[in-house]
């Protein structure tokens, strides 16, 4: 058989349903915003990264179809765990839920938690705090030297109108498949993978001043 | 005598009208007809004008080229022009009527459009020929008149089984009488269960479903409802008239199988029940589906008989379609990945309607087995593009649209009923019978794993972090 033909990577996306785990891909990949059906098992993705083949693994929501799940897991070199930031229990089903998954089947697996529809919540009335959401993805990734990374493993997105959703899969890309500075210009991609919260430290942070 | 009399005076009168109607609806036929072909002339002396520019030897060289170039591009302006002119038409029919127009389809659903001139031109040429191959064809046209006689020996009495029945549904249930079928299929299965539960139990659910605080279901069936067939017109947004029903029928139905409850791919079921069927019926159709014609245990928790079938079909592909199985296997493609959905939305997702609805005709009278039947069919129509994707992420890709070829419904009815014979349906028991034992083992052993886990987790102090939410509150 031929390596070649086999992605070179597999980046699975996780998360309960209706948090907007398809919008997020398809507004990656085809960078449009529609309303999708709930997808049911799992759906497939294929995104070039300079000379790289990516797959991206969109899963069900519903819970009767994690079960499913760890096989899809098989193989992932990361994972996207997404949260719906205007639903906080969808944040807590990514411990309660897609962390035994994951334990389970991929070790060597990078995790990045992922805020979804951040357009539909102004910043004061948040419950998930930036920090919270940092916490969760560091524990998720203990054990992996996540040095390299060029980005907190944590986002916050709107695939709405777009906010940092490439910047999430271009992310975990650089960490899994490096691409020199040469490469990136040569594929037409940025060639900074700029953190964009580091320039914007003050907006999440406003709950947490009463703890 | 007197009433008799007036009885026939009536019967005169209405004679009369319906014959007063006839006539009008000829004149209208018949003006149609002369506009059509009027409409077809032209287009046949564009046509051998054409030809014949075409036809003409080149003399003067390249001025006579492109003055040929010139009318072959006027002519395509005309065609385009005209194409557009009949969108505008057709839209403007759609304010009269609902019914077929160039948008959506008779169903209701939002035809895809081709946004350039030239394929648009390309893509509307083939749908025509298409449509006057189906005017056409004698089989068809033979086939419409053995509905209308079985219909005309029906009317009004319960369907009862029988080989003719089967057959003449294998082909295809016509449009008009969908409705009356379905009903008729579904009473086969339910029509008992309706009478024990008594004809007012549907609008008790709904009640029950309104007053109920506490439904696990409800939260998922609302974010679900828009989700079901958003390029549907019966179902584009709140106020769309088949989401109201849509909601209904989905409470009613968590109400009436706790166990089940709500499950994604419920939604599909019911909004294409409801393109043919009232809302009561809608909901006695999803019951026929999931507590009568689907094995037990394919919509609960563990979905542990649709897995089962996965693999069912899994042996069946291997055996009907031994290269497809290998070429999966040497690439090692999960053909599930794209089959499961097929099987729990009875292939309503990723399927085109005019396809699916055939599949739901037999489905509905049949039983679960013919969906075995079809996908392999689906998967036999495609063998050889498939058998061309070189590499896991070309079929990945290949299989993630494969929907867009399942256009040929009667070659894949075809293969379904006859090419894949013998299908016994015997086999398919004994291995759906054998997979799920094997499945609910998986099962027990992977919880057995989990509650090792979670009982692990419960020491771990990773959660402490919650108890800053506690405090806040």
């Amino acid at each position: 058989m031929s390596g070649k033909r086999k992605p070179d990577l597999k980046v699975i996306i996780m998360g309960d349903y209706a948090v907007g785990k398809t919008s997020l891909v398809c507004r990656y990949i085809e960078d449009k915003f529609i309303k999708h059906e709930p997808t049911i098992g799992a759906a497939f993705f294929l995104k070039q990264w300079g000379p790289y083949n990516v797959a991206v693994w969109d899963t069900a929501g519903d819970e009767r179809y994690t079960g499913l799940s760890h096989f899809y897991c098989r193989n992932a070199g990361a994972a996207i765990l997404a949260y719906d930031m205007s639903n906080p229990q969808t944040f807590e089903s990514l411990w309660a839920r897609f962390m035994p998954l994951l334990n389970s089947s991929t070790e060597k697996c990078l995790k990045i938690v992922v805020g979804t529809k951040m357009d539909l919540i102004p910043p004061e009335e948040r419950d998930i705090t930036l920090e919270e959401g940092r916490k969760l993805a560091h524990e998720l990734n203990e054990g992996l030297d996540i040095s390299k990374l060029a980005c907190e493993p944590y986002f916050e997105t709107s695939s709405k109108d777009g906010s940092h959703v490439s910047e999430v899969f271009e992310c975990i890309f650089q960490y899994c498949l490096p691409l020199s500075g040469d490469q990136r210009s040569k594929f037409g991609l940025s060639t900074s993978t700029v953190d964009l919260y580091e320039k914007e430290p003050k907006r999440a942070t406003a709950k947490k001043g009463c703890c | 005598y007197e009433m008799q009399n007036k009885f026939l005076t009536k019967e005169i009168l209405e004679l009369n009208e319906l014959r007063q109607h006839d006539v009008d609806r000829e004149k209208l036929l018949l003006m149609n007809r002369a506009e059509l072909e009027g409409d077809y002339l032209q287009t046949r002396s564009k046509y051998l004008y054409l030809l014949k520019k075409v036809e003409t030897p080149v003399l003067g060289g390249e001025k006579e080229d492109s003055k040929r170039q010139e009318i072959i591009k006027q002519l395509l302006d005309d065609a385009i022009e005209s194409e557009k002119s009949q969108k505008e038409a057709d839209r403007h029919r759609l304010f009269m009527s609902s019914q077929s127009c160039q948008e959506y389809d008779r169903y209701g659903f939002q035809k895809l459009m081709v946004d350039d001139d030239e394929d648009l031109i390309l893509s509307r040429a083939g749908q025509l020929q298409q449509q006057s191959d189906i005017l056409n064809a004698e089989e068809v046209t033979s086939h419409h008149v053995k509905w209308e006689n079985f219909m005309v020996g029906q009317s009004g009495k319960y369907l009862v089984r029988s080989h003719e029945l089967k057959t003449l549904i294998r082909s295809g249930i016509p449009h008009d009488h969908r409705e009356k079928i379905w009903q008729g299929c579904i009473h086969l299965h339910v029509g008992e269960t309706k009478h024990k539960l008594g004809h007012s139990y549907y609008t008790d659910l709904v009640k029950r479903a309104k007053t109920s605080k506490y439904n696990p279901a409800a939260k998922q069936i609302e974010l679900d409802l828009l989700r079901t067939l958003p390029t549907n017109l019966h179902f584009e947004s709140l106020d769309s008239d088949g989401i109201k029903k849509l909601r209904q029928v989905l409470l009613a139905y968590s109400m009436h199988n706790p166990i089940i409850g709500y499950c994604q791919g419920l939604n599909r079921l019911v909004a294409i029940a409801l393109l043919f069927l009232t809302e009561e019926e809608s909901f006695w159709c999803l019951v026929a589906i999931v507590d009568h014609i689907m094995p037990e245990d394919y919509y609960t928790k563990t979905l542990a008989a649709a897995q089962a079938d996965q693999r069912v079909l899994k042996d069946l592909v291997q055996e009907k379609l031994p290269k497809l199985y290998n070429h999966f296997e040497n690439h090692e493609v999960d053909l599930s990945l794209f089959t499961f959905t097929w099987f729990l939305t009875v292939f309503v997702d990723n399927v085109p309607p005019e396809t699916f609805l055939k599949v739901w005709d037999s489905f509905l009278y049949e039983g679960s087995k013919v969906m075995f039947r079809f996908a392999i069919a689906f998967l036999k129509l495609v063998e050889d593009d498939i058998l061309l994707q070189d590499g896991a992420l070309a079929i990945n890709r290949y299989m993630r649209v494969i929907g867009e070829k399942l256009t040929n419904s009667k070659r894949i009815i075809q293969i379904a009923f006859h090419e894949l014979n013998p299908f016994p349906m015997k086999s398919v028991a004994s291995r759906r019978h054998y997979h799920l034992q094997q499945i609910r083992v998986e099962l027990a052993e992977l919880d057995l794993l989990r509650q090792k886990f979670s009982a692990q987790e419960i020491n771990d102090e990773r959660r402490d972090y919650y108890s800053d939410d506690d405090l806040d509150n």
